[in-house]
């Protein structure tokens, strides 16, 4: 395909897959008008699936793991058409009967049965097509145009930040080629036609991976199109896990871990995530006990998404601490697991440790894509820095993907930064309720308090060379001066003030008062502060470049490539001659 | 009818005399339950729900019997069991939130603050503003934070509950270490006068005393105390070389730079 950049992440929160869905598919069309398809992409995305279940037939496992990798391109291709031709090549048995009658019936026109029969799908399932294909040809490509859009109706707003592309699009591109449908039609035929060769010549049973890789294909379609299909997709997640159980190949990790996701995902719409944590547990057990990784790294971001859901924060910092997460995950599983781990560490109030997951979270995910996942952690690096007294850059609040979802926050930290406790306290009323609590932020803002006050006070300390303790007080609008003492003297301890307070003269007319007296700050140049520093971020930058190295990848093998068993074959041959060859000229050495 | 359930039945009997109870005898009961439970076969015959009671009882009461004890060891067990049980348990108890408060004053009391917070979190937030037994443990966290610690002494007046009080004590006793960590940050000299009402004591003396065993010092015929008397002269410390640190870092630079090239 097109490019090999990350995979799009599918957010655990169902909002999130939406909102990164519009954003993914928003873009798509814009990619598409750019270029006219030369193909219809429903017949471009059943080739490239076609090409995946070649390999994989011939043994090729390792075409697996970019299968997955670009199953998010793959999910949007797919239409029930699609799934259902799919399903006939490479399905065999009761889970084939199950998920054909779980899918919609496919879209084809009137000439057609609308759900082929076992026989007629098993035997001829190319007459069929072949008649719907001339029967109706003008109208057989809109399936994917009305199911484009019956999806963007699916997005619902949840708010208003996140309501700007929402509306459902007129789709403006993919033309049909209205005119002369033929070729197509012909190209469908023709691919759908060609037998598999590995199923066709020897007798051995095919491997399962393209079985599960189709049924992987046909869960994500019913989880992505909405309520109806989802106890369908409870159903087919359940067999997949048993069918996967049954052929226990390390192969199938990759489509282990993702059945296991969208089991949870599923689990989690139907709001009974609660129920899947011991099976999570004992999953988990199993997988790491065999060093199936991506099933293991999997399992435990799902497991702390278990847990958090159900906010079982103590078990969830217990699960982190034992648990030891795969070295070989994925980047994206590993923004997930940094993601969670950030939330558990502000959760205990040890914020440098959250703010570093969050920001590596940040780094791990994918430039292009999961818009969602970006947007959340997003606010809580802002939530967390401002706890720890960082105000963040202007520049964050004008990027594109964050302006909206981010206003209440930016207010907030202006809040925070001016040490404004009116303000505060407004802004509070305004989004507690509406923002804060949905985002699960509202518990540390509440805490932010306390740095809103100090702030207050090291700007008056700042100002101020020697102030009453009443005179602060009033300033601040605090209850009394005995209170704001205690905040003065705690702000000192705390060292976010260079300060000390002083007593009145009893003498004097100033007895009784006492005073905030600013010292002189030292010249952190002096110290060992920045060497330290500078320190860090050498290692950090090191480290960078060392993952750098880890993460590059070979490009994906270009479709030519793939060869057929004859091709195979004969360059078995060839190889095999060559070495006689080899072998004979050795002889004659001797 | 099993001996755990008289057990049970005595215990409850015993504990609805409220101000007249008497708690060794509970202590008593708890310890013959707990031996009646360990026995094979007790549990026998019993319906799950009516086990399901017996076992809240038992935790809820001895947790609570702990508190007036002002046992906090014993009561960090017995709270972890109730706990527990709510973990587990189908059905909610009518103490559930008396005991989360609790639980929620006794961290806090013995600054367990990430604890505190991860079981605050499983409290919705309806119910921390309402419930009187969570809003306080929670306005009280809060006020600590701030350094608003006059405000735990306030709210001290209004406890929900009598089993809070054992926690106010040792709040109190904790609350005026940290004052007395905060000012010895940040005065250099205090009237004693000031010190008594900072410090949240009755009387001089009281506040000589402590000074003494925090060692302090007093000066002018007892009425000011000497802090931090050394504050602020070491401001200016020199900044000394570290060689070996240096000499690490600059090898793993050279390591790490070979490795690239």
């Amino acid at each position: 395909m097109t490019s090999s950049s990350e995979p799009s992440k599918p957010k655990t929160k169902a909002e999130k897959i939406k909102q990164e869905k519009e954003e993914a598919e928003r873009k798509e069309r814009e990619e598409k008008a750019k270029k006219e398809p030369k193909k219809e992409p429903e017949l471009i995305a059943f080739e490239t699936v076609r090409d995946h279940f070649l390999a994989l037939d011939k043994g090729d496992t390792h075409v697996l793991g970019r299968a997955l990798q670009m199953l998010h391109k793959t999910r949007k291709a797919m239409t029930p058409e699609i799934l259902h031709r799919l399903l006939m090549l490479h399905s065999a048995g009761p889970v084939k009967d199950e998920l054909v009658s779980l899918l919609p019936p496919r879209p084809t026109p009137t000439a057609a049965p609308a759900t082929p029969s076992k026989e007629a799908a098993k035997e001829t399932p190319m007459e069929v097509d072949g008649a719907a294909a001339t029967a109706a040809a003008g109208n057989a490509t809109p399936p994917p145009i009305t199911l484009r859009i019956s999806r963007g109706r699916l997005i619902v707003p949840d708010n208003g930040s996140r309501s700007r592309s929402v509306t459902p699009v007129p789709e403006p591109v993919v033309p049909k080629p209205e005119p002369e449908p033929e070729p197509e039609q012909q190209a469908w035929i023709r691919l759908s036609s060609q037998p598999l060769p590995s199923r066709k010549k020897t007798g051995v049973p095919p491997p399962p991976e393209a079985e599960c890789y189709v049924h992987l294909l046909a869960l994500i379609y019913l989880v992505d199109h909405g309520d109806k299909a989802l106890a369908g997709a409870q159903r087919t997640a359940e067999s997949l896990i048993k069918r996967l159980d049954e052929f226990d190949r390390r192969s199938l990790d990759g489509i282990a871990a993702k059945a296991f996701f969208y089991h949870a995902l599923v689990y989690e719409r139907h709001a009974k995530l609660e129920q899947l944590r011991s099976f999570l547990n004992a999953r988990l057990r199993a997988a790491t006990l065999r060093r199936h990784t991506e099933t293991q790294a999997t399992l435990i971001y799902t497991l702390l998404r278990v847990y958090l859901v159900g906010r079982q924060y103590p078990s969830a910092a217990k699960l982190v601490s034992k648990v030891s997460f795969p070295e070989g995950a994925s980047n994206n599983d590993l923004a997930r697991f940094l993601y969670y781990q950030g939330r558990i560490k502000a959760m205990q109030l040890d914020y440098p440790a959250a703010s570093g997951y969050f920001l590596q979270a940040m780094r791990k995910a994918p430039q292009e894509a999961a818009i969602g996942f970006k947007q959340n952690t997003q606010k809580w690096v802002v939530v967390v820095g401002l706890l720890q007294g960082e105000i963040p850059e202007r520049g964050i609040f004008r990027m594109p993907i964050y302006r909206k979802c981010l206003v209440p926050y930016l207010e907030l930290c202006q809040a925070v930064r001016l040490g404004d406790l009116v303000k505060f306290n407004g802004v509070l009323q305004k989004y507690g309720q509406s923002v804060f609590e949905k985002d699960e932020t509202l518990t540390l803002i509440v805490r932010l308090r306390q740095n809103v006050i100090k702030t207050a006070v090291r700007q008056i300390s700042l100002a101020y060379s020697r102030i009453s303790i009443s005179d602060i007080c009033k300033k601040l609008q605090l209850a009394s001066d005995i209170e704001t003492e205690y905040m003065v003297a705690k702000a000192i301890s705390d060292g976010s003030i260079e300060a000390s307070v002083t007593c009145g003269e009893p003498a004097s007319k100033e007895s009784g008062l006492r005073f905030m007296q600013s010292s002189e700050t030292a010249d952190i140049y002096r110290t060992a502060e920045p060497q330290t520093h500078f320190d860090s971020r050498i290692r950090y930058c090191l480290e960078l470049h060392n993952q750098a190295v880890k993460a590059l990848r070979f490009p994906p093998k270009t479709a030519e490539e793939i060869e057929t068993i004859e091709q195979q074959r004969e360059r078995e041959q060839q190889e095999l001659e060559f070495a006689k060859g080899m072998a004979d000229e050795d002889d004659d050495d001797f | 009818m099993s001996a755990l359930v008289e057990l049970h039945k005595k215990l409850v009997d015993e504990w609805a005399k409220d101000a007249k109870r008497d708690i060794a005898n509970v202590e008593k009961i708890l310890a013959d339950i707990k031996t009646a439970t360990i026995q094979p076969g007790a549990e026998q015959g019993l319906a799950p729900k009516a086990l399901c009671t017996i076992h809240r009882d038992i935790y809820e009461i001895s947790a609570l019997s702990a508190a007036l004890r002002e046992d906090l060891a014993a009561f960090d067990d017995a709270i972890e069991q109730v706990m527990a049980y709510y973990a587990s348990a189908t059905s909610d108890s009518d103490h559930k939130n008396l005991m989360i408060g609790l639980n929620l004053m006794y961290l806090v009391a013995s600054n367990r603050l990430s604890e505190f917070h991860m079981l605050l979190e499983q409290v919705s937030q309806d119910v921390q503003r309402a419930n009187p037994y969570i809003a306080v443990p929670v306005t009280i966290e809060q006020s600590l934070m701030e350094g608003a610690y006059n405000k735990v002494a306030l709210s001290e007046k209004n406890i929900p509950s009598p089993y809070f009080v054992p926690f106010f004590r040792v709040m109190t006793d904790a609350i005026r270490a940290e004052i007395a960590a905060c000012m010895s940050k940040s005065f250099k000299k205090v009237p004693v006068t000031d010190a008594v009402s900072l410090l949240i004591f009755k009387s001089p003396a009281e506040v000589v005393a402590y000074a003494k065993l925090r060692g302090w010092t007093l000066e002018a015929n007892n009425s000011i105390i000497v802090l931090n008397a050394s504050m602020q002269v070491d401001g200016q410390a020199k900044s000394a070389l570290d060689p070996t640190r240096i000499a690490k870092q600059t090898i793993f630079y050279a390591k790490q730079l070979e490795m690239i090239v």
